[in-house]
């Protein structure tokens, strides 16, 4: 029997190792960002585990801005970022939550929670007036996205403040402490939030978008996103 | 002779000639016959017997000479060989020829002689001459001639092959191993060869194990290891034995190392502990007489001059005896597994042999856990070898690893769910007790996930892993620990989802329900409580019944009662009978408290109705208590009625005596007295004693000579209608044995009863009950005197009645049947005789207004007793 080597630690065999189940084992799904544009899991694909966020949907401040203007913003990022590739989000939308695992029997008490959380809640009109580059948690991705403008966030702000407190009803985290809402539009691979060029291009587009007094929709359902299943929650 | 070719003429002449007197003639004649007919068999076969009688009587004779004798032998020798000429083909010349040449000690001719004839003779008539051959043989070769007998007995075998057994013998006898071994193997290996002694294949191999085992240097001949070796493979239930055997071979060859070869491959192979131990006790006996040998010769050797090398060689010997012996619970062990690889037990029993060695516990570990078929684990379940080894890492401060442990066992097979689960919980109790709780509850979270297919949790042929997430087990700790651990949500989402999976058992629904409610969430508790309710039967369901209407009463007391009282009924509707009574009285607890007196006492009745028989009398205590005190104790007579109606006699007897005390306490003595008088039907003197003790009693205090009077009347009745019960048995005599002697002697004294009296009795309780009052005593007042009449009569059989009480009741039955048959008068008379006595006895206890003085009784009857009680009055 063979043994893998260590110093001081007792050894564990080889055989063992070598044996389904686990890290190492054959049952791990195999994780190959080259199928998903180079994007990495933040956590790993696992049975049981639900990733859930709860956004609104934003498709008609795309229609709003015009497929144009979107593509024309998305040439011009590639090349502030030294020609990497810009992609456009598949569905914008404006987070809520962050995303978070939930077990597939909380599933059904969570969205129980939510509904009730956002019952009364009305409509909020979303108005958006800055381009702003935002990294991900693990700084693996740079979204692209418009932040809302500062007098429509407060009610907004509300929005995510109910969803935070079913959140925390599951002991699952909070949204962040000064939440920057905002609808991702475009994202890239790496950091690219410090980027000069970037960060320039931005400030103009941004001033365009102020001077014609942003771009807006109304945010009249929220969306919980779990695993591949979708709850909709209409505001009144 | 007429007619010299004529046989019979030629006997004829001899049988005229053999008187004995001239042998010489006779000898002649028969010469002159064989010459004229030489082919004559008959002629030979007489001359030659003639000669060899003749012979024979010579040597016996004491004058003659020796000369003369071999003279004699030698013409006889002569004439037989002359007989052969013709006679060859005959079996009987030979065979006497040769006896003859045997008997005369001449070893050589009459060897040869067999020879010849067996030469001459067919094959057939071969097992003829051999015996005799053989027997010559072998007398001889002890005294020099064992190659010539060698050679005769190897052309015997050739002959006849079954004669190899015996020649084996004769070969062992004559030290002749090599060759006996060689038999032997033929033997062995001769498919046909059927034992002559009823030896088995078997057994001819252990001799031939033996032989090589105790001769190595003899045997050159054959390979014996391989031969041994081959016996090992073929006879499973000697291989103790030929592994020794073989050891042995090598030691008495010399050849020390190659036998501790032998020894330490047959402890690494036998599989039976029988086996075991006898190569081991074998090879410790080896190991000892090594070191035994080597130290004395060291001892020798130090004597002449101290040689290190020497005492090193001793000293290593040592040594290896201690290792054998040491390792003696380990090989056994391994004998064990060998044996059923499949005996979690013994893994672990190995792993602890191996205390201080960890590397080695690790590889018994994985040997264990890759050997082990969880299906066919025996005495034990396979999951611990898996957790015993994670635990075993954990021990050691292997975090990372005893995890590693924990996901390959997930992963592997089990052969039952619960074992699974039982990894799991094991993995998640390590959790816990090395890092947060997050972790545990994490990774319990897991393990409960559905897979991605519905899959039957009975369905066998699913793997565990997939039926997993429906393991009670698993779900229990689960919860557990999110109720510890985690927030009110997610613990209620786990229990939600037990209820779902209908794996919850009443006590978890009720472990639920009390969360909520200590979380303040009382509906939801409740509504917890109606699932749980909806998904067991009863009498699963009792426990969760019994918390909820208590939980439900305490949190809304009065406030809901309509509520509260939906749930008693919907409870009991479909409550089994015997298990009712704890709802029954909370029920009426609740109405007590919160509703109203009436309803409350409706359930009582209800309780009543529903229960049991057995259960009726304790809850008819506690509605007659709890009627006492909410409405009055005057509505218990109505309940007590009930009580001595609807109960068996046994109890109603209870209830009859505490209902006449109540009446009694009440002032309502005619009530009592009823009360006395229908109990007393139900009451047998004999056996009841303390209910008429009761009653006496109650008379003294209450009662008046008449009211005294009657009772005693009634108990006389009573008494005379159950004696008369067939179903006054030994067994209830017995019983009664231990009433005392004075009761009995009025038992026995109480002769059975009229039937007409008992009868008139009855008519007389009817028509006194329902008023409630009094006895009609009307008839009765004559009793007196006649007891006045008799009483010396009385006085006898009274006495006579405690002599016949000495026996057991049952046999004095019969005969007071008999005395049954006296008239009224001298019955009356009997009891009265009796009555009065007690009654006297009585008012020395303290009965002061029963007025007996008053009464005209001679003196004798009442002896001083009587004068006691004027006194006290």
């Amino acid at each position: 029997m063979s043994f893998s080597s260590s110093s001081g630690r007792l050894p564990v065999p080889q055989d063992l190792l070598a044996m389904p189940g686990g890290v190492g084992g054959a049952s791990a799904a195999a994780d190959d960002p080259l199928a998903h544009q180079g994007r990495t899991r933040s956590f790993p694909a696992e049975r049981g585990q639900w990733a859930t966020s709860v956004h609104c949907p934003a498709g008609e401040l795309l229609d709003e801005l015009g497929e144009h203007r979107v593509e024309s913003w998305r040439s011009a990022l590639s090349a502030a970022c030294h020609g990497a590739e810009v992609h456009p989000v598949d569905s914008p939308h404006l987070s809520l939550s962050r995303t978070v695992i939930l077990r597939h029997h909380q599933i059904a008490a969570y969205t129980d929670a939510l509904r009730s959380k956002l019952a009364d809640s009305a409509c909020c009109p979303v108005v958006a007036d800055k381009l702003i580059a935002l990294p991900n948690d693990d700084c693996t991705r740079t979204f692209f996205a418009l932040r809302l403008a500062e007098h429509s966030a407060p009610a907004c702000e509300q929005l995510v403040a109910r969803v935070d407190s079913a959140m925390s009803l599951f002991g699952l985290p909070v949204y962040y402490d000064q939440p920057q809402l905002h609808v991702s539009l475009l994202w890239t691979l790496g950091d690219r939030s410090q980027d000069r060029s970037v960060q320039r291009l931005l400030d103009d587009i941004s001033g365009d978008l102020a001077s014609s007094g942003g771009v807006g929709f109304l945010a009249d359902q929220v969306v919980c996103r779990s695993g591949n299943k979708e709850f909709m929650f209409s505001l009144s | 002779l007429r007619n010299p070719y004529s046989v019979k003429s030629w006997l004829r002449y001899v049988e005229h000639k053999a008187d004995g007197r001239r042998p010489v003639a006779v000898c002649q004649i028969y010469e002159r016959a064989v010459k004229q007919l030489p082919g004559s068999y008959k002629l030979w076969y007489r001359y030659l017997r003639y000669r060899r009688l003749l012979a024979r009587a010579r040597a016996n004779s004491p004058d003659v000479s020796d000369a003369d004798l071999q003279a004699e032998l030698s013409v006889a020798n002569a004439a037989h060989e002359r007989a052969l000429v013709h006679m060859h083909k005959m079996p009987r010349i030979w065979l006497d020829y040769c006896r003859f040449l045997t008997r005369q000690g001449r070893i050589t001719e009459s060897r040869r002689a067999f020879d010849r004839a067996l030469r001459s003779l067919p094959l057939t008539q071969h097992d003829r001459l051999w015996p005799p051959y053989l027997r010559l043989v072998r007398l001889h070769a002890p005294h020099g001639c064992l190659e010539t007998a060698l050679r005769v007995l190897r052309r015997y075998v050739r002959f006849k092959p079954e004669g190899r057994e015996d020649f084996v013998d004769f070969l062992l006898e004559h030290q002749r191993l090599d060759e006996a071994v060689a038999n032997l193997v033929a033997i062995i290996n001769d498919d046909s060869f059927q034992s002559s002694r009823g030896k088995s294949k078997h057994a001819l191999w252990q001799e031939l194990c033996n032989l090589l085992s105790r001769n190595p240097l003899e045997v050159t001949s054959v390979n014996a290891e391989a031969i041994i070796r081959q016996g090992i493979s073929r006879y499973t239930d000697q291989v103790g034995r030929l592994w020794t055997a073989l050891a042995e071979w090598h030691l008495r060859a010399g050849n020390i190392s190659r036998a501790r070869d032998v020894f330490e491959e047959a402890l690494a192979t036998v599989t039976t502990v029988r086996d075991f131990s006898q190569v081991f006790d074998a090879s410790a006996e080896f190991e000892e007489g090594l070191v035994r040998q080597l130290m004395e010769a060291a001892e020798e050797g130090a004597a002449a001059a101290g040689d290190s090398e020497e005492s090193l060689e001793s000293d290593l010997a040592m040594l290896r005896f201690e290792h054998l012996i040491e390792r003696r619970p380990l090989l056994l062990n391994s004998v064990l597994l060998r044996q059923n690889p499949h005996c979690v037990p013994e893994w672990h029993k190995r792993v602890q042999l191996l205390a201080d060695r960890p590397a080695e516990q690790i590889g018994t570990y994985m040997e264990a856990v890759k050997t082990v078929d969880p299906h066919k684990a025996s005495a034990g379940r396979a999951c611990t070898l898996w957790t015993e080894f994670a635990k075993f890492y954990e021990k050691h401060d292997q975090l990372s690893d005893a995890r590693t442990v924990f996901e390959k066992a997930a992963a592997a097979d089990h052969r039952t769910v619960d074992d699974l689960a039982y990894v799991w919980c094991q993995w998640a109790e390590m959790e816990l007790r090395h890092g947060p709780p997050e972790k545990a509850l994490a990774l319990l979270a897991k393990a409960v996930a559905p897979p991605s297919h519905k899959v039957d949790f009975y369905d066998r042929s699913e793997p565990v892993q997939a039926r997993l997430h429906k393991s009670l087990k698993l779900w229990s700790f689960y919860v557990d620990l999110e109720e510890s651990y985690g927030t009110l949500a997610t613990a209620r989402a786990a229990y939600d989802r037990m209820l779902d999976l209908q794996i919850a058992t009443p006590q978890i629904v009720i472990n639920y329900a009390v969360m909520l409610e200590e979380s303040a969430y009382f509906e939801e508790a409740f509504r917890v409580y109606e699932r749980g309710i909806a998904l067991f039967k009863w009498p699963n369901v009792e426990e969760l019944w019994k918390t909820y209407l208590i939980h439900f009463s305490d949190r809304y007391g009065g406030a809901k009662l309509e509520r509260a009282r939906d749930l008693f009924e919907q409870c009991l509707e479909h409550c089994p009978a015997e298990l009712s009574r704890p709802f029954f009285l909370l029920y009426a607890k609740l109405e007590e408290e919160h509703g109203l007196a009436k309803r409350a006492m409706n359930v009582y009745e209800r309780a009543l109705e529903r229960l049991p028989a057995n259960q009726r009398a304790p809850m008819f205590n506690i509605y007659i208590n709890r009627v006492a005190e909410l409405l009055g104790v005057t509505h218990t007579r109505a309940v007590y009625e009930k009580a001595i109606e609807s109960l068996p006699d046994a109890e109603a007897r209870e209830f009859c005596l505490r209902f006449a005390e109540l009446e009694t306490r009440l002032g309502e003595v005619d009530r009592a007295r009823a009360v006395y008088a229908y109990c007393a039907q139900i009451c047998d003197p004999r056996l009841h004693e303390q209910f008429w003790h009761a009653w006496q009693e109650f008379e003294i205090a209450n009662g008046s000579e008449e009211t005294l009077r009657e009772m005693l009347r009634v108990k006389r009745s009573v008494t005379a209608a159950f004696s008369t019960q067939l179903n006054y048995t030994a067994a209830a005599a017995a019983a009664a044995g231990s009433a005392d002697s004075d009761d009995q002697a009025e038992d026995s004294a109480g002769p059975s009863s009229s039937d007409p009296m008992r009868a008139l009795e009855q008519q007389q309780q009817q028509s006194a009950q329902p008023k409630g009052i009094l006895f009609v005593r009307g008839k009765d007042q004559e009793q007196p005197a006649g007891v006045m009449r008799t009483a010396p009569a009385a006085a006898e059989s009274a006495a006579s009645g405690v002599a016949n009480s000495n026996g057991a009741g049952g046999k004095a039955n019969p005969e007071e049947l008999q005395i049954g048959g006296d008239d009224d008068d001298s019955e009356d008379s009997d009891a009265g005789g009796e009555v009065m006595e007690e009654a006297g006895e009585d008012s020395d206890g303290g009965g002061e207004n029963i007025e007996i003085s008053e009464l005209p009784v001679p003196s004798e009857v009442l002896g001083s007793l009587a004068k006691d009680s004027d006194d006290e009055s």
